[in-house]
């Protein structure tokens, strides 16, 4: 089910927040648990009830590698072969589910064979509910977990509004929550403030990254006839896409958590406006960027190895987020420039330069920019054009109107015309796509917004307002970017 | 001035549900699609034919065995028109704005489906739809298909044109209702095709709603679409279905936007499907534009020729070079044909430059 449509905002969540307050307003506490959990599966299984099964059977798996892991804790050798069978297990299903074609189409290319591809399609938040569970596991092996309620635990794995797209939650961050007597009765605050973030996150996803996301696809379709300022605001327009359409879908996740008084991390922090590569890995998806650090780069030995072995971590690290994010070269390609920019980021940093701040900001978001569009490209090749265009190389046509000031440019193959004909922007789009841009470097984020918000008839008009229009926009029902993932 | 966090949610959620309620009503009232047939406004301004085809059709189903497809340049194809030609043919037109190949097939499971009787089907293609549709969007509301046949829930489909705010269509059919100056919708008749007066009204409400033609119209979805045929033509085998496949005569104008390499790939690709009528290319009814409406759509008595030309009835002069029978065997001379074609348009174009 997605979040941006009636049937969720205006049956399911309802519905299954009355029922789970009302069950415990009735002291039936394990009742309303389990009424989240059935409710959650319904929420998975609402697109198609295939992969249920997956779900349920790689949620009792890991619960009983969990259990193993918790109930012999002592035996050090044996618990390490549980932690390896879970951790493969986990790993397996991914391999199996996301990779198993990338991998034949490769084997294909490398040799001689012919293997036929299974178009397996792909589960929804398999890669999500994957590493959430691979944390819980590492999580109990080292004995931060201790509790193996198979209610608790089916309620942290399926919770439904981060089941799909995260953010990816840890054990004991969550399940306290749950727990805790207080955050049983309904708290006018939360929903005050999980409306608020619902809707923002609404507005967010079906106002702007989809208005963003035509735009985007229209130039992304003609890479080939992308001159420079198209081939930019092509780019651009992705780069916003994707920040507002995975940002708006976390926000509605955290709004609507925040409605049962769960409070889940915060996922996003004003990326755009990151200075450095690293500033930019911790104010993106950050609950990735957290398990990357924690379950990939500390256990490959993290900063206390050697340099040179350092280097190696990161950029190993980069690779699986590159290839985590989808079966694909282009994605491996946009893991690795971002692992290498970490690497040169790790030799800058040792240097006595530094730059401007203005100046970090332009290389480390044109960088950012730059790197999303092997993301967001069909092939290499695409990629290429694209880039190509935002260098030049595909033809310079600049606004009619300056072709009096600059008229001598035109010795040198700079053309006069209509800036956006492959794009079919006019000035509104081009102040629109600006507006957006803007937002995103100064406006202050969601959570922030939320943090300072008061209940004023101001605030509630301008709410409204701001649902209304995103409300009148559902029915260009688009998915979420990261359901691909 | 402040208020508490309840009464700030309340005064919220009011808002929403009662914008929800007012859109919901707006809709049912105005009806600007046509699809609650509520009574209040009686003049249509546009009707979603897909969904009026199909409503009508479910009460007749056993009236006819041979149906039209097409865009709506097949609107004006009367099945009178073709029917004369089929030993016990009743045919209904079938053909809807803007039709893609994956509706054809979505329309002719629906009608396997649901037992009606498909003995032939009609089918003309248009070149440019080919290359540039393959599904419509979900929010071209005008453009929707019947629930029955996207195999969508009923409830869905009602529900997605009750909570719409299509301000200018709801505009329209307002003007439409309170006498300003407006394009009557379409009516169909008992048939399926268009039923208007006279061909006057016909070109008017042709041309205004005719598409700006401003870009070479490039083939995107040739290959996608080539594949949802070969599913329409194995679908026809195996039911037993006759398909009479032609390519509509494009007005030069529209022709002029096709790249030469990708017009005369896509004909080699559905000649290797099937066996098809080709009515398109530079011929003496494309080229004259006393044949259309307007630049996209012909008259009906350009249809009259076609059913003549692939039925053989000599008693209507169809010109020579006007449609010709392709099949896998004869796709390079026809191809041939056509590139002389072109040069020759290319040449008058030439001279009528250097002339101006």
């Amino acid at each position: 089910m997605l979040f941006n449509s009636y049937v969720f905002i205006f049956l399911f969540l309802p519905i299954t927040f009355a029922i789970y307050f009302a069950l415990n307003r009735k002291k039936l506490i394990i009742a309303a648990k389990g009424w989240l959990i059935v409710a959650s599966f319904f929420f998975y299984g609402y697109w198609n009830p295939i992969y249920v099964p997956l779900l349920l059977g790689s949620l009792l798996f890991n619960y009983a590698i969990g259990s193993i892991l918790i109930q012999r804790r002592n035996h050090v050798a044996f618990s390490r072969l549980a932690l390896m069978i879970g951790i493969a297990g986990n790993l397996s299903l991914l391999a199996y589910f996301k990779y198993m074609d990338f991998f034949i189409m490769n084997i294909n290319a490398l040799s001689s064979l012919n293997l036929k591809l299974l178009h397996i399609t792909l589960p929804l938040g398999i890669s999500f509910f994957t590493f959430t569970q691979i944390s819980y596991l590492v999580d109990t092996a080292r004995g931060t977990v201790r509790e193996f309620s198979l209610l608790n635990y089916a309620l942290f794995v399926t919770f439904f509004p981060r089941l799909l797209v995260g953010p990816i939650v840890r054990h004991q961050e969550m399940m306290p929550q749950f727990n805790t007597l207080r955050n049983k009765i309904l708290n006018d605050r939360h929903i005050a403030q999980g409306l608020t973030l619902f809707f923002l996150g609404l507005f967010k996803k079906v106002v702007i990254a989809d208005t963003l996301a035509e735009w985007a696809n229209t130039g992304f379709d003609q890479t080939q006839s992308l001159a420079l300022i198209e081939a930019w605001m092509t780019s651009l327009s992705y780069t916003l896409q994707l920040y507002y359409d995975f940002s708006g879908y976390t926000d509605m996740a955290l709004g609507a958590a925040l409605l049962f008084n769960i409070k889940l991390p915060i996922n996003f922090n004003s990326p755009y406006k990151s200075c450095t590569i690293q500033e930019f890995w911790r104010r993106w998806h950050m609950t990735l960027s957290r398990f990357v650090r924690d379950y990939i780069y500390i256990p490959l030995g993290g900063s206390r190895v050697p340099e040179p072995q350092i280097l190696v971590n990161i950029l190993i690290t980069f690779f699986l987020v590159g290839l985590w994010h989808g079966a694909g070269w282009t994605f491996v390609i946009w893991g690795l420039l971002h692992g290498g920019a970490l690497v040169v980021f790790h030799f800058w940093q040792k240097t006595p330069f530094r730059l401007p701040r203005l100046v970090s900001w332009i290389i480390t978001f044109n960088f950012v920019n730059a790197a999303w569009i092997f993301f967001r490209a069909q092939s290499f090749s695409d990629a290429m054009k694209v880039l190509k265009g935002m260098v030049g190389l595909t033809g310079v046509i600049l606004p009619e109107k300056f072709i009096h000031l600059f008229a001598v440019l035109k010795q040198y193959g700079i053309q006069f015309g209509d800036v956006f004909t492959t794009m079919g922007w006019n000035q509104r789009t081009f102040y629109c796509f600006m507006v957006c841009f803007l937002m995103a470097l100064f406006f202050k984020n969601s959570n922030e917004i939320v943090e300072r918000v008061r209940p004023t008839w101001r605030a509630a008009g301008a709410l409204s307002v701001i649902s209304i229009y995103a409300i009148f926009n559902l029915q260009k029902v688009r998915e979420f970017i990261y359901f691909n993932f | 001035m402040g208020m508490n966090y309840k009464k700030f949610s309340v005064i919220f959620l009011s808002a929403i549900i009662v914008y929800l309620f007012s859109v919901v009503l707006i809709n049912l009232v105005v009806d600007p699609f046509y699809i609650f047939r509520t009574p209040f406004f009686g003049v249509q301004a546009q009707i979603n034919d897909r969904y009026a085809k199909i409503e009508f059709l479910k009460k007749e189903k056993r009236k006819f065995n041979f149906y039209i497809l097409g865009s709506s340049r097949m609107y004006l194809t009367r099945p009178d028109m073709v029917e004369k030609y089929i030993p016990f043919g009743k045919g209904y037109n079938l053909a809807t704005i803007a039709a893609t190949v994956t509706e054809h097939l979505l329309h002719v499971n629906y009608l396997i489906k649901n037992g009606y009787s498909v003995k032939t089907l009609y089918i003309g293609l248009d070149i440019d739809f080919c290359f540039t549709l393959k599904m419509h969007k979900d929010q071209d509301y005008l453009l929707k298909l019947h629930p029955y046949v996207a195999n969508t829930h009923p409830i869905a489909f009602y529900w997605s044109y009750l909570t719409i705010l299509p301000k200018g269509d709801i505009k329209r059919k307002l003007r439409a209702n309170f006498g300003r100056k407006t394009s009557p919708a379409s009516q169909f008749g008992e048939d399926g095709a268009l039923a208007l007066g006279s061909e006057a009204e016909a070109r008017q409400i042709f041309l205004e709603n005719q598409r700006n033609l401003k870009n070479i119209i490039k083939d995107k979805m040739s290959r996608d679409n080539l594949e949802v045929l070969k599913e329409l033509v194995a679908l026809c085998r195996q039911y037993h279905i006759h398909p009479i496949i032609f390519i509509t005569p494009h007005h030069r104008m529209v022709m002029d936007h096709f790249l030469e390499e990708d017009y005369f790939s896509f004909l080699r690709g559905l000649s290797e499907i099937t066996s098809f009528w080709d009515f398109s290319g530079y011929n003496s009814i494309t080229t004259d534009s006393k044949n259309y409406l307007e630049h996209s759509h012909y008259n009906p008595s350009v249809s009259r020729l076609i059913a003549a030309r692939i039925f053989d009835d000599r008693t209507w002069t169809v010109p020579r070079d006007f449609g010709a029978w392709v099949t896998k065997e004869n796709i390079d001379p026809h191809l041939k044909n056509l590139k002389m074609s072109f040069e020759k348009k290319n040449r008058l174009q030439n001279m009528d430059q250097r002339l101006h």
